[in-house]
């Protein structure tokens, strides 16, 4: 009987039609949950020059370009792939095309479909016609986006540290070394062994093999890079194939100095960072690059590499293929650490064992910061001249009292707006009720600010009031101006308001506070809406909310693509006559530019209040995709 | 830009004697717009009238009060100049002038519009 079972599962297996019927309700099943749309409407039996190929292969820049070089050959088309659900969108020119391509599939039970050869194995991938212009290609936002340049204290990240030819060569030789085996990938460690469980080093055993002598030229520009720390002497060279990641962990003070870099060769990758304050940013190493680590980052930080193929860079898909790095330390014969992190220092009190999931130190050391209200905690490292010091404690205390904008609104918010404002502004007319309810509801005569006024469509929502728009963007301010020449607006910077305090009896600020990258800077933004208003006088904000039916965030500091189109943009950039950024869509007519927001969790605009006084919040309420919070002043 | 926008404005380069704003003005319009008396009075309160006073006399009307006048809301001619004032003229293209001696930053008015951005270096 047992025997029996076994062969109809064997015959199942084998049958080419359970197969392709399996395969086709896998592909049904992908399409339906990541597109959020039955299948039935995504596919189409009539011919379209648009297809939707599900394709079976691991999703790696080879199978990429088995399916590209397979669609190519029925002429010009624009394919976009979803590494993640393997599946893939395509458009050509004509129907002529397509139908070409669906007329030469092997057919079996209706089902339509290639074999093509995935690393070195056929799968039969699928197609279908389609209507829809675009997919949403779920599951890539699975992965969080990185960016290829970031601000965390400490860290630093030098582009083309080692030349190509440099890498070459290196890279041959390393290869010829001895490979030590761990479970999940392959290591070689030179100057002292490392004591993996542990994390540490033997400090009085170096071990026998010193780092190579075709590894100078590169040791010995690390070792100029640390100075004043002592030259380095330990290496470690981890091999990293696409899939390979490493949990989250910092590298244990003691028996390491200070400073450490990791050098990437071959292949770049996306390395996680997570503060003691549970920050979290991505960043992208470029191939050659050095990533040196100083200060709070190699102290309180956890650095990971995610187990991954597959990485987002700025939006773009990045496909991993294998990597090395050199990671460089000096080892310290002391084993006492004197570093200010003493929640994560092993020789000042920190015990992994026993603190791993609880540490009082930190709580402690937290507790202390929220005290004194110092967020970025920046003291002045020791070897500096007491006029270097005395400088870089102006420079803090500056920046503490006036915030400024960081590359991320300037690149990513304020340029994108001035550059998309009259396509923007075409399709930001209607208000929203609530909000010209509460405009509708201020007293005659009453004066209030729109803070970040876009292009003004609330400024004439109450003849009765007087309200005053500013924004940064100049081109919407004169968007604003061509719908009223009676609209009161003026530029400026939303951080410092050029305005007098305490002189609104309202203020509104709608969808402006989750374009600022940071929290220093949020904050920032509604001490400025706070200070503007008279006492007892109400402020209105509106954010932009993770959890919504629109869109879903899978992390909270998204890039969200605004398709300009081609009507609406300068020629030269069409063109390519212009260099610039952003990814010109020729099939669509769009340049496709990127908008930085920060979206707010549900209750979080509330925590980010809790810290900030004068005031109470007399309502929050969740709409059009916002969170939002009224206050009055004290 | 209308008056009531320059009785809010001051300087951000500078944080002393950097309010009012000095006015430049090289061309000015008047619009017209219904006179609602109730509103203006409400408003009066609010605003800052010594500048507002000072500002209007310095641009040419001389007989413009210093003072918010008694029984204000009985004058209808004054209610009627200040709405002029506040409501119906506006500054399309000139500049606002810090009056701090040792910051003097100007800022331009073009189209109605005031440009208050500072420069990167400036904040």
């Amino acid at each position: 009987m047992d025997l029996d079972i076994a062969i109809e599962a064997r015959e199942k297996v084998r049958n080419p039609t359970i197969k392709l019927n399996k395969k086709l309700a896998i592909a049904i099943a992908t399409l339906t949950k990541s597109e959020k749309k039955p299948f039935d409407q995504l596919v189409t039996q009539e011919p379209s020059n648009k297809l939707i190929a599900v394709h079976f292969g691991v999703g790696d820049q080879d199978d990429y370009d088995t399916i590209c070089n397979y669609v190519k050959q029925f002429g010009q088309n624009k394919i976009m792939i979803y590494p993640v659900r393997n599946y893939a969108f395509i458009e050509f020119q004509n129907i002529q095309q397509s139908l070409q391509l669906i007329q030469s599939l092997q057919i079996f039970e209706n089902i339509k479909f290639a074999n093509l050869k995935y690393q070195n194995k056929e799968r039969a991938t699928m197609f279908f016609y389609t209507n829809e212009q675009e997919l949403i290609g779920g599951g890539m936002c699975d992965i969080p986006n990185a960016m290829r340049q970031i601000n965390i204290p400490g860290l630093y990240l030098i582009h083309d540290f080692i030349t190509p030819e440099y890498e070459k060569y290196i890279l041959d030789l390393i290869d010829k070394q001895e490979w030590s085996k761990l479970k999940q990938r392959r290591v070689q460690h030179y100057g002292y062994e490392f004591i993996y469980g542990d994390n540490t080093v033997n400090v009085n055993q170096p071990a026998d093999k010193h780092i190579p002598a075709f590894l100078e030229d590169v040791r010995a520009k690390v070792s100029d890079l640390i100075k004043p720390q002592a030259e380095i002497n330990q290496l470690t060279i981890n091999e990293y194939l696409p899939g390979m990641g490493i949990p989250p962990h910092f590298d244990v003070h003691p028996p390491f100095h200070e400073k450490f870099v990791t050098i990437s060769l071959l292949s770049g990758l996306v390395m996680s960072f997570k503060s003691f304050k549970g920050e979290e940013h991505h960043l992208y190493l470029p191939p050659r690059s050095c990533a040196l680590f100083t200060g709070e980052v190699r102290y309180a930080w956890f650095h990971s590499i995610a187990a991954r193929k597959i990485d987002k860079v700025e939006g773009e898909t990045h496909f991993r293929s294998k990597r090395l790095s050199l990671t460089f330390r000096t080892i310290r014969n002391d084993l006492k650490c004197d570093c200010e992190y003493q929640f994560f220092c092993e020789s000042q009190g920190y015990n992994p064992l026993t603190m791993k999931s609880k540490n009082p130190l930190l709580q402690e050391y937290l507790a202390k910061l929220n005290q004194i209200g110092i967020i970025q905690d920046n003291k002045v490292v020791p070897n500096k001249t007491q006029e270097e010091i005395q400088l870089l404690e102006e420079q803090q205390q500056q920046l503490l009292q006036i915030p400024k904008a960081t590359e991320v609104e300037k690149k990513y918010v304020y340029e994108i707006y001035e550059k998309i404002a009259p396509h923007f502004s075409s399709t930001r007319y209607k208000p929203w009720p609530k909000i010209e309810q509460f405009l509708k509801s201020l007293e005659p005569g009453s004066l209030v600010a729109d803070v970040g006024c876009g292009n003004g469509k609330y400024l004439g929502s109450n003849p009765d009031i007087e309200i005053i728009g500013t924004d940064r963007s100049e081109n919407l301010l004169k968007i604003c101006k061509e719908k009223s020449d009676a609209y009161q607006v003026f530029s400026a910077d939303s951080l410092r308001l050029p305005l007098k305090s305490e002189m609104f009896d309202a203020v509104i600020s709608i969808a402006v506070i989750h374009h600022f990258s940071n929290k220093i800077l949020r904050q920032q933004a509604i001490k400025e809406l706070l200070r503007i208003c008279k006492s007892k006088g109400l402020v209105l904000i509106y954010v932009w909310a993770m959890e919504q039916e629109e869109k879903t965030f899978n992390e909270q500091d998204v890039f969200v693509p605004w398709n300009l189109q081609f009507k609406y943009e300068d020629e030269k950039v069409i063109n390519q006559e212009v260099q610039q950024q952003f990814k010109i869509d020729d099939q669509k007519k769009t340049v496709v530019y990127k908008r930085y927001y920060h979206v707010f969790k549900q209750g979080e605009i509330e925590e980010l209040l809790s810290e900030m006084p004068g005031f109470k919040i007399v309502n929050n309420y969740y709409d059009h995709a916002n969170w939002v919070v009224i206050l009055q002043k004290d | 830009m209308r008056l009531l926008v320059h009785n809010l404005l001051m300087c951000n380069k500078c944080d002393k004697n950097n309010y009012p704003l000095k006015i430049e003005v090289n061309k000015s319009v008047i619009m017209e717009l219904e006179f609602k008396k109730d509103a203006i009075l409400k408003l009066i309160p609010k605003l800052d009238f010594e500048v507002l006073s000072n500002t209007v006399r310095e641009l040419g009307f001389k007989q413009f009060p210093k003072q918010i006048p008694p029984n204000v809301d009985q004058d209808l001619v004054f209610l009627k100049d200040l709405h002029r004032v506040l409501f119906e003229t506006h500054i399309m293209d000139g500049q606002l002038t810090c009056p701090n001696p040792s910051c003097k930053r100007n800022y331009p008015i073009t189209n109605g519009i005031p440009n208050m951005i500072l420069t990167e270096d400036e904040q």
